[in-house]
């Protein structure tokens, strides 16, 4: 299953790849990462369809992951991608507009890895 | 003969002249005006108006030349004048009457009317003063009576109120000072009042002033005998043909003698003026002795027949006669002056005494007000004082009260800044314990994979390396967030700029999208990789750059809200250069930009284009003293109201 997980914190990926070592060796999870939300859109009209699940951190500067979701609900084709929100604790506000716009999941900074296996591993 | 030859010439030349002017208001004669204006004059019911309606109607028949009415209406005007007490009124009737009369040969009605008026100009501030004296030059020029006509002019020139008319008003006293000494062949005085007048050539270009400068020079220039000069200056001159019959009469050349004297005599007869059919005539007499004694004759009797209008012996006595009254008058009156005089030096010294008397009273009196005054003053001063100290308080407490309202507006950013890399460090850290777990149990395995120990090994030192950067990271912001609240040492350190820039452009950035969940913009941090470490004051200058960055954030923000249809990015972008032991920090947005007005107010304490509540209007005006007074740099903007604006901050260093 193809994650595009988008931050603007770079160290993320280093984060993940860790995180999914063993199902990445056995080829469980593939990821990309975007380090903004205009370089998520650009990688998703470029590999279109490849990306099932778009994991994406809502406070960048220049798009935010919000806009990234409106935009995101509005392109891409079916079956849509499942996109989850990675938001800051008690930001209730963001979620609440991100539930408003189409987010199928939310995680709480910081990364609760061990839930979010478990997540990933029940859609595939 | 030969003086009356000269004298003759000048007066007519003059005369003409102030017939041209209209001697004081130049009107030339307008039929439109004198109907509108005898229509309105029975109905005028206002005395002085109706005076003054009465003098131009007078000085419109003076230009036209027709006599009686020009008589009729000013006497009218003096009349009236008389009754209401109306010295100007008065002053320019008779003028205008004497004016009438000089011109027409009658000096002596002249004379008397000039001296009537002459008294009524006492203490009134007017350019009649100098035309009268102007009038009575003329009137004792007539006959002969240079000396006396000269005194006239000298006394027109030392009037006080000579220096205040018009300049262009003055040209006739210098004229007849010029004329008077030309007539007695005082050339070089006479050539002195030339020069002046050639100057009001250069100035003023008026026919009249031309026309008899030109004349004057001929004149000069004949009397040295310098005939070609002469003829240069009478030509010149347009109307003079008189000068240059007299050049030629002089060198005898008897056809262009006759013909210009003919030419004279004609104009003459034609304006029906006595003083050019004189001159002309006798110019012909002259010539035509030698060579025609039956046309001689004919201009002799020309000649004298006009004379004897002109010179007759009853208007040379009435003359005379007026000449010795005011002779009389002047002696008398310098009798008056000397007896004025010490009645005067008595009432000064009686004067004096008083005066001495209400100095010691005054001065005394002074003292004690000043006392009064003092105490008042000492009064106002420490109330002044005391105010000053309060402002001083008070501006403390403003500057620091910026303070924590721009640190207010961090905290949110403050507190997203610490959590990031507080998250990294929790997770980090977590994935160590679990890499070392995952390692123990590798090793414990018979057969290894030595390259996925390695990649273990590499992953959990890169992730101690991790922890330290965000751990590093975090303790920054703390450090950054004391320092920032933290009374300013005023101690300048070596600081690297593009770190501290960095860190105020995402504290503000996060510091504002805590704030405002709507609010979002792209920022960029261009910096000088090269860029020299300076001393300044840190705590200062990131006052300095956090107040910029937030009002670059809080001007893309206006523009979005305005900007609703998309389309626009709103970007702020902060970039640091070195350029010639400069330090230029730029920080740009494309957000609203500032009128010229607001340009121009910016850096004043207290504005602000926030609304109430939302900002103190010192940020601004505190940076600006901080980058130019506290570091000796310079703050320069750019900005296009509705496209952007660009801080530019140079800081010098060593």
């Amino acid at each position: 299953m193809k994650i595009l997980v988008v931050d603007d914190e770079q160290d993320i990926k280093a984060l993940f790849l860790q995180s999914f070592r063993r199902e990445i060796r056995a080829g469980v999870f593939e990821f990309s990462f975007s380090y903004s939300g205009e370089e998520a859109l650009t990688y998703l009209k470029d590999h279109d369809h490849e990306a099932v699940l778009i994991l994406s951190d809502i406070n960048m500067p220049g798009m935010s992951g919000l806009e990234l979701l409106r935009r995101v609900r509005i392109t891409t084709p079916t079956p849509p991608p499942i996109v989850m929100m990675i938001t800051a604790y008690g930001d209730k506000e963001n979620v609440e507009q991100a539930m408003r716009l189409g987010a199928d999941d939310f995680l709480n900074k910081p990364l609760d890895f061990k839930s979010l296996k478990e997540k990933l591993t029940a859609l595939v | 003969m030969k003086i009356y030859k000269n004298l003759y010439w000048t007066i007519l030349a003059y005369f003409f002249i102030l017939a041209i002017k209209g001697y004081g208001q130049p009107l030339p004669y307008d039929q439109r005006i004198v109907d509108s204006l005898s229509q309105k004059l029975p109905l005028i019911k206002e005395d002085t108006t109706k005076v003054k309606t009465l003098i131009w109607l007078s000085q419109m028949y003076l230009s036209k030349g027709n006599g009686n009415l020009v008589l009729k209406y000013a006497n009218k005007a003096d009349s009236i004048s008389k009754k209401i007490n109306y010295n100007i009124g008065r002053i320019e009737a008779l003028g205008q009457m004497a004016f009438y009369h000089a011109m027409t040969g009658d000096w002596p009605q002249s004379i008397m009317e000039v001296n009537e008026a002459i008294p009524l100009t006492k203490g009134e501030n007017t350019r009649w003063s100098i035309y009268l004296l102007n009038l009575k030059f003329i009137n004792y020029g007539a006959k002969n009576d240079f000396k006396v006509a000269r005194m006239w002019a000298l006394r027109a020139l030392n009037h006080p109120t000579f220096q205040t008319i018009d300049e262009i008003d003055r040209w006739p006293t210098y004229m007849q000072l010029g004329l008077s000494y030309e007539w007695e062949n005082r050339l070089d005085s006479a050539q002195y009042y030339a020069d002046i007048l050639k100057e009001f050539l250069k100035k003023y270009h008026d026919a009249n002033l031309k026309g008899d400068t030109y004349g004057l020079l001929g004149n000069i220039a004949r009397k040295k005998k310098n005939y070609d000069e002469a003829l240069y200056y009478y030509r010149l001159d347009e109307q003079n043909t008189m000068g240059i019959a007299w050049v030629y009469d002089e060198q005898n050349k008897a056809d262009s003698a006759i013909y210009y004297a003919q030419k004279t005599l004609n104009s003459a007869q034609e304006r029906n003026d006595p003083r050019g059919i004189l001159e002309g005539s006798q110019i012909l007499v002259r010539q035509y002795a030698k060579i025609d004694p039956v046309q001689s004759n004919k201009y002799l009797q020309l000649y004298t027949a006009t004379k004897d209008t002109l010179f007759n012996a009853d208007k040379m006595k009435q003359l005379e006669e007026i000449r010795l009254n005011e002779q009389q008058q002047r002696y008398e009156y310098i009798g008056q002056e000397k007896a004025f005089r010490s009645r005067m030096i008595q009432y000064a010294l009686l004067g004096l005494v008083v005066l001495f008397f209400i100095s010691a009273l005054f001065f005394y009196r002074n003292n004690e007000v000043k006392k009064a005054a003092n105490t008042e003053l000492e009064k106002a001063y420490s109330e002044l004082n005391a105010t000053y100290e309060t402002l001083k308080a008070t501006q403390t407490q403003l500057i620091e009260s910026e303070k924590l309202a721009s640190l207010g507006e961090l905290t949110a950013g403050i507190a997203h800044e610490i959590q990031n890399p507080l998250n990294f460090v929790n997770n980090f850290s977590e994935l160590s314990v679990a890499l070392v777990k995952d390692l123990k149990e590798e090793l414990k395995r018979p057969e290894k994979d030595e390259a996925y120990i390695g990649e273990l090994f590499d992953d959990l030192s890169q992730n101690q390396e991790k922890i330290n950067h965000h751990g590093k990271r975090a303790s920054s912001i703390v450090k950054g967030m004391l320092e920032h609240s933290r009374a300013s040492t005023g101690v300048k350190e070596l600081t690297d700029i593009n770190k501290l820039a960095d860190e105020y452009l995402r504290l503000s950035y996060h510091g504002l999208r805590a704030k405002d969940k709507n609010f979002n913009a792209d920022y960029e941090l261009i910096i000088d990789e090269n860029l020299p470490k300076i001393e300044v004051i840190p705590q200062d200058m990131g006052r300095v750059f956090l107040n910029l960055i937030n009002n670059a954030f809080y001007a893309v923000n206006e523009k979005s809200k305005q900007n609703t249809e998309g389309g626009y990015k709103p970007t702020v972008s902060v970039s640091t250069q070195h350029i010639d032991n400069q330090i230029i920090i730029k920080i740009k947005d494309n957000g609203t930009g500032m009128s010229e007005r607001v340009r121009a107010k910016v850096f004043q304490p207290f504005f602000t284009t926030k609304p109430t509540g939302q900002g103190t209007g010192l940020g601004l005006s505190i940076s600006y003293d901080i980058v130019t007074k506290g570091h000796g740099g310079t703050f320069d903007i750019k900005t296009k109201e509705g496209e952007f604006t660009e801080f530019i901050i140079q800081l010098p260093y060593l």
